[in-house]
């Protein structure tokens, strides 16, 4: 019976597999996203935790973060309660709290290019920060040098810039770099008190920032004189009373983040940015993506329901005789529903089996090339596509079932039919 | 032994128009014989072996076979046990092969082991010439080996009937002939009970008896 059932659906070959190429599209997206979507958040996620560890907060003065943390409209109750300046009495006060491990402060400064001594051309627009940061820090993909600590008088320039320049970060190390307002930048307004100012710097290491915009790093002390003298202020002390260092880079203990968040917002009414929330904002990305893939793919499996339940009645009125002889020499009413239930889940496991084909296909042709350009862009992949074989096991499965439930209604007017009727039929 | 006791059937030609298409048709027909059913078209003779092949329900009047109303089998059973049906158009599944084709009938119903099976058609194969073709579909094969294996299909589950609608009618007669001569000599090896329907003269004179209907009634 099965063997005859599979000799009506391998009749008409082209058709039973144009009608099974709806299935196909839809296996092909969900399993897109089952073997591709999930990994590639993982992905994220794990670039992230390599920067950010679940038990550390950056915490912000400004609203500078607002549109990664997505906090929403700017309203009116939130102008009215100005933040505290982040000085050293909040930086005492926040010490003080027993689940604290450590801190680091961040200072950005922005505007600014630099230069290279040997060479004229300078570095534009460049993104810098002054950081209690160690070279051994994990925010850094790669570092080379071997200090520890940023020194008074030294530098890190990030690999743009030895990239920029055409040298190795072996070759840049021990040169010269001077730092000088961009006469071309956008994000500050011109000030009389930054003409004519200049630093000097000695390249110590080299780090590679990942997916960050970060070009240089500068020990605590010169970013403040930097900051402190570019903006008119008497010096680092006051600079820091005023305007107050720009985020700070918290360790807490383990599972004292949500008391750490709530303590600086009640407290102090900081932005806070931890590794939740960068895996949210990324859950939800992926999330979006992987609804609006789910969606084609129901949808495709909705139409491709229809080309099933439409070729099955097709070929009701083409085998409509066959179905007469066979009940006339004895198929009961069930085993012609079975037969053509057993029709319709053939196409629907054809093009499971043909998507999941598809699918493994430019897995294995594309995945190395997607890894390279994840790798290019500055993540840590070793492979993108995961084919699991159980999954493809219960897609096949879902593929027979969704040809089966096409099929019942064609199925169930087969058996129906009159047997003297069908017999007539021509 | 088959005995039919008045059997009637009418059709609802419109509204108005009712045809008779049995009208207290009683006959009686003795294991192993050999039965012919003529008459002109329309006249009943497909309306009688429907119901005889268990295809047609919705009668009144019995019919007993071995002294069991027909009704009172389960369908699909009787049509697999009881009768076996040969069409005038063979009509044989073109997808599948010719021995394929003769098991059909068991493949629906676990009518005999599969030990047996296989030895019935090896049997049945030999028997109609169909030895070599076994392995052929129907679209590879002449209209008297086509006939030769919807006979064996109809003979594979030993039933105790064999019902035969026109089976020369898409025939040139010297094959025609053959047919009929083998299923004269099938009737008696395999002990059935042969009934006809045929417009063939040659056919319904060799024939035990005949039924001849008009208009729905016995015209003997």
């Amino acid at each position: 019976m099965f063997k005859y059932a599979l000799s009506l659906v391998l009749r008409r070959k082209l058709r039973t597999i144009l009608t099974s190429l709806g299935i196909t599209i839809a296996v092909f997206l969900i399993s897109f996203i089952i073997f591709g979507m999930q990994d590639l958040q993982g992905l994220l996620v794990d670039q992230f935790n390599s920067i950010l560890k679940p038990n550390q907060v950056i915490v912000t003065q400004g609203g500078a973060l607002n549109m990664f943390t997505g906090s929403g409209d700017q309203t009116y109750d939130q102008q009215d309660e100005k933040p505290v300046v982040m000085n050293e009495e909040v930086l005492t006060k926040i010490k003080g709290l027993d689940y604290v491990k450590e801190i680091s402060r961040m200072t950005v400064i922005s505007g600014m290019q630099m230069t290279l001594k040997e060479k004229k051309v300078p570095y534009p627009q460049a993104f810098m920060a002054g950081w209690d940061v160690k070279s051994d820090n994990s925010y850094f993909a790669e570092f080379t040098g071997d200090v520890v600590d940023t020194e008074k008088g030294k530098i890190w320039v990030s690999t743009a810039v030895t990239k920029f320049y055409k040298q190795s970060p072996e070759e840049i190390i021990g040169k010269t770099i001077i730092l000088e307002p961009s006469p071309s930048s956008l994000l500050s307004n011109r000030s009389k008190s930054i003409i004519g100012k200049k630093f000097e710097y000695t390249i110590t290491g080299v780090f590679d920032p990942g997916q960050d915009r970060n070009d240089a790093v500068l020990h605590m002390d010169d970013s403040l004189t930097v900051l402190s003298s570019l903006g008119g202020f008497k010096n680092n002390e006051e600079y820091v009373k005023e305007i107050g260092y720009d985020n700070l880079y918290v360790t807490t203990e383990n599972d004292r983040v949500g008391d750490f968040k709530e303590f600086v917002k009640d407290e102090f009414r900081y932005e806070t940015f931890t590794a939740d929330d960068v895996i949210s904002i990324l859950g939800s990305i992926t999330q979006g993506l992987t609804i609006a893939l789910v969606m084609f793919g129901l949808v495709s499996a909705l139409v491709a329901s229809i080309g099933i339940i439409n070729t099955m009645i097709m070929s009701i009125y083409e085998q409509t005789k066959e179905i007469g002889i066979i009940k006339a020499i004895g198929a009961s009413d069930t085993q012609v529903l079975v037969i053509f239930l057993i029709q319709s889940g053939f196409i629907g496991m054809l093009g499971g089996v043909l998507g999941l084909v598809t699918i493994f296909l430019i897995m294995k042709g594309t995945d190395s090339l997607i890894v390279e350009q994840l790798n290019n862009a500055g993540f840590n992949a070793t492979t993108f596509f995961t084919f699991d074989w159980t999954i493809a096991l219960i897609i096949t499965g879902l593929s027979i079932l969704v040809g089966i439930v096409a099929g019942i209604y064609p199925a169930v007017r087969a058996a129906k039919l009159d047997p003297i009727k069908a017999l007539r039929y021509e | 032994m088959i005995k039919a006791q008045d059997l009637r059937k009418e059709y609802k030609q419109n509204k108005k128009v009712t045809v008779k298409a049995l009208d207290g048709v009683t006959f009686e027909i003795p294991d192993s014989s050999t039965v012919a059913i003529v008459g002109p078209s329309g006249s009943g003779k497909s309306t009688l072996l429907n119901i005889l092949g268990g295809l047609d329900t919705d009668y009144s009047g019995e019919i007993l076979v071995n002294g069991k109303n027909i009704k009172d089998y389960n369908t699909n059973d009787y049509r697999r046990k009881v009768v076996g049906t040969i069409f005038q158009q063979f009509n044989l599944v073109p997808s599948l092969t010719v021995a394929e084709n003769i098991m059909l009938p068991i493949s629906f119903g676990k009518q005999m082991s599969s030990f047996e099976a296989e030895n019935r058609l090896a049997h049945l194969l030999d028997r109609l010439g169909l030895k070599d073709r076994a392995k052929h579909t129907p679209a590879e094969l002449s209209g008297g080996q086509s006939q030769r294996v919807a006979i064996a299909r109809a003979l594979i589950s030993k039933p105790q009937i064999i019902l035969a609608d026109e089976p020369t009618g898409n025939l040139d007669s010297k094959t025609g002939n053959e047919i009929v001569e083998l299923l004269f000599e099938l009737n008696k090896e395999e002990g059935t009970t042969l009934i006809i329907v045929t417009h063939d003269p040659e056919l319904f004179k060799n024939v035990d008896f005949s039924i001849h209907l008009k208009d729905g009634k016995i015209n003997n």
